[in-house]
């Protein structure tokens, strides 16, 4: 269980630029949720997710996984617990890195004697069946540099490695808005493929409003660092995007205003 | 001149160039695998010159080698603590080591610039002793690639490792490993460690070698090191660690080569040695900025014929 409690950051405190990103935000995610995050820019989508993967500490509140309470702890520590994937595929991966040696780094998450061999066969026979269960053909480059991988296959492989030491929370950040339309389905199709194989609990922040009432099993809707809808269940089953739009304006006062949101497909 | 000559002459750059080896390859460790220019280098290769002479004036030479490549891992250690604990950009993080050393490194010596150790028992007088049929230059080839072939093996096993892997995307890939399960201060301060103990030893071997200890032994040490690995590049290519570490040392050998044969040829005087160095370097690192600019030239001299 992952329990937001009272988060508030404010970036820029005291100059021109001084800017409320989370403002008391209290929540509470299940075991077994995979909830869908939408909001127009600025909302507190990204800063959310900074807080929680200890990008950075938030003035007031705190965060607690599994019962820990890891508000203050080192990104390093959190992030065996924790795995993140960014927009940006290049992100998440080491370029001059071999394809296997990337994936030893991730499913060893730290908790191997240091000075023993980094790719050892048993490790690399399981990491065969992971990347091969994606269909994209992987599994036999693994001796190729990451660098040479198109913009999806980084992802998918930044996504393998998110979750190859099953994490006890994932966070998905427009993780596909970088890719071409088919790239970007195809990753979705894996990584809801990974949530479901894992019961993974999984926090994705889309643009894509369609996708978002489909994918998951929750929907929030941020604006001005607050949670302003929060659906689940035949409540959400019923939604569609038009009743999100308004739901968005009638709190609001003003229409949802994002630079890439997608209303339909 | 005669082949006797050449011959003195190749042996010579070939010892050189094995022992400068190490130096090369803890060069390449910090430039290449973590992604930062050090100058720890110039105070770190002094320090082990220091420890190694000091160590052997006691009776002790193969004890100077372990404490001089041991004294080069703390010195490479403070400026990663430096660099990623109190957040000093890593250039001057590397200076202000460097400076500190000159200090560190007099004091070793006992307040005094230059050490000798003629006639004191070094590793190289033990071991002529020890393998007396054999002559001296032989010997002294045999230790250098001795030396050079066990940390370049076990620096190719160390890279190989859980923690080397994490060294090398720390270098590779800062973002990536920053918001991941390793600690990237952490592999900063190791690598740099790793990178001045080869550099240090490298200062260690060289001191019982030439038989003496001199506070400026370090002085441009950074750029042969850095031609070394540039020389090296430009006949391997730029491939894996592996590949990396070997061409290091070959590189090493090859500058020592070119160098002995432009002063043994009067082409320049030996004072010359850093200013051809640097510029080596210098133009070496600037060959992919000339090439887009032809290429760039080149396009618009289509461009215009088309128009």
């Amino acid at each position: 269980m992952l329990e937001l409690q009272n988060l508030s950051k404010t970036f820029g405190k005291g100059t021109a630029n001084e800017h409320a990103a989370l403002t008391n935000v209290n929540f509470t995610l299940h075991e077994g949720d995979f909830v869908t995050i939408l909001g127009s820019n600025g909302a507190g989508k990204s800063t959310l997710f900074g807080a929680i993967s200890g990008a950075f500490w938030p003035d007031r509140g705190h965060v607690v996984l599994d019962g820990e309470d890891v508000t203050y702890q080192p990104i390093h520590k959190r992030a065996q617990k924790i795995g993140v994937l960014f927009q940006d595929p290049l992100k998440g991966t080491a370029p001059d890195m071999t394809i296997a040696e990337n994936l030893a780094l991730a499913f060893t998450r730290g908790n191997r004697f240091p000075l023993a061999r980094a790719l050892q066969k048993r490790d690399m026979d399981i990491l065969w069946d992971r990347l091969a269960a994606f269909g994209m053909g992987l599994e036999d480059r693994m001796k190729m540099k990451v660098g040479l991988l198109s913009g999806g296959q980084r992802q998918a492989m930044t996504l393998l490695m998110a979750t190859i030491a099953k994490p006890k929370l994932l966070l998905l950040d427009e993780h596909t808005a970088a890719l071409d339309p088919a790239t970007a389905e195809k990753v979705l199709a894996i990584t809801v493929q990974t949530v479901r194989e894992q019961q993974l609990k999984t926090m994705m922040i889309t643009h894509n409003m369609k996708s978002a009432l489909a994918l998951g099993n929750r929907t929030i809707m941020m604006a001005r660092g607050r949670i302003i809808l929060d659906v689940a269940g035949e409540q959400r089953a019923a939604m569609q995007v038009d009743d999100l739009l308004r739901q968005y304006s009638g709190t609001q006062g003003t229409a949802l205003d994002n630079d890439r949101m997608l209303l339909g497909d | 001149m005669k082949w006797g000559t050449h011959m003195t002459l190749a042996l010579g750059s070939l010892q050189l160039g094995l022992m400068y080896g190490l130096l090369a390859m803890g060069v390449f460790i910090s430039f290449r695998i973590l992604n930062t220019p050090d100058l720890t280098a110039e105070g770190s290769f002094t320090l082990g010159v220091a420890t190694s002479a000091m160590v052997t004036l006691t009776g002790a030479p193969y004890l100077g080698l372990l404490a001089a490549f041991l004294c080069g891992m703390a010195a490479g250690a403070v400026t990663g603590l430096l660099q990623t604990k109190v957040g000093i950009h890593p250039i001057l993080a590397g200076i202000l080591t460097m400076s500190g050393l000159y200090t560190v490194n007099l004091a070793i010596m006992g307040a005094s610039a230059n050490v000798s150790l003629i006639g004191k028992e070094t590793l190289y007088q033990q071991l002529f002793a020890l393998l007396a049929p054999l002559s001296k230059d032989v010997v002294k080839l045999v230790v250098a690639l001795v030396l050079a072939a066990l940390v370049l093996a076990m620096l190719i096993w160390f890279f190989k490792t859980h923690l080397g892997l994490c060294i090398r995307a720390t270098g590779n890939n800062e973002a990536m490993v920053r918001s991941s399960s390793i600690n990237a201060s952490a592999m900063k301060i190791m690598g740099l460690a790793v990178s001045n103990g080869c550099i240090a030893l490298s200062g260690g071997i060289v001191a019982q070698y030439q038989g003496y200890a001199d506070i400026s032994s370090g002085i441009g040490i950074l750029v042969v090191g850095l031609a070394s690995v540039i020389i090296g590049e430009a006949v391997f290519g730029r491939r894996g660690v592996t590949v990396g570490l070997v061409s290091a040392i070959v590189g090493s050998v090859l500058y020592r080569f070119i160098i002995s044969l432009a002063l043994s040829t009067n082409v320049f005087p030996a004072y010359f040695l850093k200013l051809i160095s640097a510029v080596i370097v210098g133009v070496a690192l600037s060959i992919p900025t000339i090439q887009e600019a032809l290429a760039r030239q080149r396009q618009r001299r289509e461009g215009k014929r088309d128009a």
